[in-house]
C-alpha cells in the first residue's frame, strides 16, 4: 500500500462551509478539519463575535479529534458515531464526522426556551447535506 | 455523601423511571471510576459491565479536555454522543461526580429528557441528600 492522497477542492470546501453556515440562523460557527485535527476552513456569522480565538478554535479542533478517536473504540458494539454534542451554558457545540478523514465542528446559538432545537438542526438540516456532499471529500 | 449506596441506588431507580427510553444509568467519579450502575429491567445491554467501566474512564478523559474551554463557553450541562444504536450522555453532578446515561436511539426528545427530567431530578435528590 502506498500513500493515500486526500483531495478536496478548496472552492468546494469554502462553499460547503458557507452552505452549512447558512442552513439556519442559529448556526454561528462552522469549521472543517482533517483527521489530524487541522482546521482547513472556518466560517462564522458576520454579526456574531466569536467566543473562541483562532488559536483556541485550533486547539479545540485538535482535542475534538482526540476525543473522537476514543469514542470510536466502542463502534463495533454500538455502531458508528453519528455526531457528538455538548450543551454549554452559553452555546451548543457539535462534532459531525463527514467520513473517516474529515470532520465538521459546529457552534449553535442556544435558544433558552426551546429544547431539542440544536439536535433538530443537526438531524434535519446538517446531516442530510453532509450525506449529499460526502462523496466530494475524496480519498484516492 | 454521594457515595452512599442507598442514595445512589434510589437516584438510579428514580432516573430509570423518568422515561421508558432510558436504558442504563451509571455514576462515575472524577477519575473515571464507575462507582454504580443500573440497567432498565429486561434490557439486553450493548456493552458488558467491563466495557461500561472502560467507557466511563474514556468519557472522563474526554470531559477533562473540555474543561479548559468552560470559562468562555460556560459550564457544561451535558455532552452526548449519538451512535447508530444508542445515545450516550454524560451529565456533571458536581465537580467530583458525573452521571452517565444511555438512551434508546429511537427517542427523539433526548434533550428534553435530559434538561427537563434527568438534571432537575438529580439536583433535587442532591439537595435533599445535602451532598456536594
Amino acid at each position: 500500500m502506498g500513500w493515500r492522497k486526500i483531495i478536496v477542492e478548496y472552492d468546494f470546501l469554502y462553499s460547503f462551509t458557507k452552505d452549512i453556515l447558512n442552513l439556519d440562523d442559529s448556526i454561528i460557527h462552522v469549521g472543517i478539519m482533517n483527521k489530524f485535527g487541522v482546521l482547513l476552513n472556518v466560517e462564522h456569522k458576520d454579526h456574531v463575535t466569536p467566543l473562541l480565538t483562532d488559536e483556541e478554535n485550533e486547539e479545540y479542533a485538535s482535542q475534538s479529534i482526540t476525543r473522537h478517536k476514543k469514542r470510536i473504540e466502542f463502534e463495533p458494539k454500538i455502531g458508528k458515531v453519528i455526531y457528538a454534542f455538548g450543551r454549554y451554558k452559553n452555546v451548543d457545540r457539535a462534532t459531525v464526522p463527514i467520513n473517516n478523514d474529515y470532520y465538521m465542528l459546529l457552534m449553535i446559538q442556544r435558544e433558552q426556551n426551546s429544547t431539542n432545537r440544536s439536535h433538530q438542526i443537526i438531524v434535519e438540516k446538517i446531516l442530510p447535506l453532509v450525506e449529499v456532499e460526502r462523496k466530494k471529500f475524496v480519498i484516492e | 455523601m454521594i457515595t452512599n449506596n442507598d442514595f445512589l441506588g434510589a437516584l438510579e431507580n428514580e432516573l430509570l423511571g423518568l422515561n421508558k427510553s432510558i436504558r442504563w444509568v451509571g455514576i462515575t467519579n472524577e477519575d473515571g471510576i464507575q462507582i454504580s450502575e443500573k440497567y432498565r429491567e429486561g434490557l439486553k445491554p450493548f456493552l458488558t459491565k467491563e466495557e461500561n467501566e472502560d467507557y466511563a474512564s474514556h468519557t472522563m478523559d474526554r470531559h477533562k479536555k473540555r474543561l479548559k474551554f468552560e470559562p468562555k463557553l460556560g459550564e457544561l450541562e451535558y455532552a452526548l454522543v449519538k451512535y447508530e444504536s444508542v445515545n450516550r450522555a454524560i451529565i456533571p453532578i458536581n465537580r467530583k461526580y458525573y452521571l452517565l446515561v444511555a438512551i434508546d436511539i429511537e427517542e427523539n426528545e433526548v434533550d428534553k429528557i435530559i434538561m427537563e427530567k434527568v438534571i432537575p431530578t438529580t439536583r433535587k435528590r442532591q439537595m435533599e441528600e445535602g451532598s456536594d
